[in-house]
């Protein structure tokens, strides 16, 4: 059986300070910090590209010794924001530079917030149909790169970030239970236009977020055979403070569910596997991952603690 | 059928720092202190509780207690 092992993030240095531009963008202090939360947002350092970030996440993964490069059998990138064109696949880029084995597969999954969640699953799957234990899900997807920095609906929203995730057969956590779904009838709320810019529907994402996720977070639970009070941590998507907040009050999560994105922002496919790795503490038994947006989709995890005791 | 007492039992329930008994039923929630979220996370609490419908476009009509009943009452009679 294969689970969720060691994570490592890399959420690039540059930060654009979002107080130092609200007021061009039209949005006063209450707003930026009791309803976005995000004070700073990460950006790329100038000239990388989503390949040089996930590199640096996967680099970071390999320098803990928990998995060579030579013994990766798969790579599963997360990205909506591929390098160039997006053919060829930009995990066949990473395949290249992180020097991994021939019999390394590699391919790119389109998805954005939900992309971690559910490629996971995928990633997960793919493994044990082939009796694979070291396979590797890397998210990156600056969003930055189609960002228009004057509309404040997503550019004191978004941040740019990877994370590298290490699945084998000697994990950290087990996934218990899931939840996933789809509303393509409401994918236009959230989309790049054709004048190559993000365009976000905040009231409809809030909309679908607010009621679909806790929805989720029940039937994963129900599958589990858990309650929400037999939950140590909800680590929810960091779309917004306002999102998270509202989730958490739906779900009765209380102080289990944070919003920590604040000095990065909304990293899309990487806020959950970030939270993972820097959020749960060592007493941890159960945490609920959910990742939402793009699509719309979602996905819902009930991980279990693999290597307690 | 929406009442303003309705509105504004789901205006209390969002949690803001807006003292809902001083809003005047025509006051325009954005000049009572309400952004673009409380005015969304309203309008989704009444969809929720009372089956009312807005979409984007008459978002400009539901900017008071009194307006938000009165455009239910109009979507309830068509």
């Amino acid at each position: 059986m294969i689970g969720i092992g060691e994570i490592r993030s890399e959420i690039p240095e540059r930060r654009l300070d979002n107080r130092e531009r609200m007021e061009a963008l039209g949005v006063d202090a209450t707003l930026l910090e009791s309803k976005m939360g995000v004070e700073r947002v990460a950006r790329l350092p100038a000239g990388a590209d989503t390949s040089d970030l996930a590199i640096a996440a996967v680099e970071r993964l390999f320098a803990t010794g928990s998995v060579r490069p030579e013994e990766v059998e798969s790579l599963f990138l997360v990205t909506q924001n591929p390098d160039g064109h997006g053919l060829p696949h930009t995990s066949a880029i990473l395949h290249e530079r992180l020097s991994l084995p021939p019999s390394c597969v590699c391919l790119d999954l389109s998805l954005g917030c939900s992309g971690f969640v559910v490629g996971a699953s995928v990633l997960r799957g793919f493994m044990e149909s082939h009796g694979q234990t070291r396979g590797l899900l890397v998210t990156s997807d600056p969003y930055s790169k189609v960002l228009d920095e004057s509309d404040r609906n997503t550019a004191l929203i978004f941040g740019d970030a990877a994370a590298a995730t290490l699945l084998s057969d000697r994990p950290r956590w087990w996934v218990r239970a899931t939840d996933f779904g789809s509303d393509g009838s409401r994918r236009d709320a959230l989309e790049v236009r054709k004048d190559g810019r993000l365009f976000m529907n905040g009231r409809a994402v809030f909309n679908f977020s607010a009621t679909v996720v806790p929805r989720s977070i029940e039937s994963a639970l129900e599958r589990a055979g858990l309650g929400v009070d037999d939950v140590d941590r909800f680590l929810l998507h960091q779309g917004s403070r306002y999102i998270v907040e509202r989730i958490a009050q739906r779900v009765g999560a209380g102080d289990r569910a944070a919003f920590a994105a604040g000095d990065y922002g909304n990293t899309v496919s990487s806020s959950v596997p970030i939270l993972l790795e820097r959020e749960t503490k060592d007493s941890d038994r159960v945490v609920v991952v959910s990742g939402f947006g793009v699509g719309l989709s979602w996905g819902t995890a009930v991980l279990e603690r693999a290597d307690a005791d | 059928m929406l009442t303003e007492d309705a509105v504004r039992a789901a205006m209390a329930e969002l949690e803001t720092d807006i003292e809902v008994a001083e809003v005047g039923a025509e006051e325009d929630l954005f000049d009572a202190g309400f952004d673009s979220l409380d005015l969304a996370d309203l309008l989704l609490s009444l969809q929720e509780s009372h089956g009312l419908e807005v979409p984007d476009e008459d978002l400009e009509l539901c900017r008071s207690i009194r307006a938000i009943v009165a455009y239910a009452g109009r979507a309830e009679a068509s």
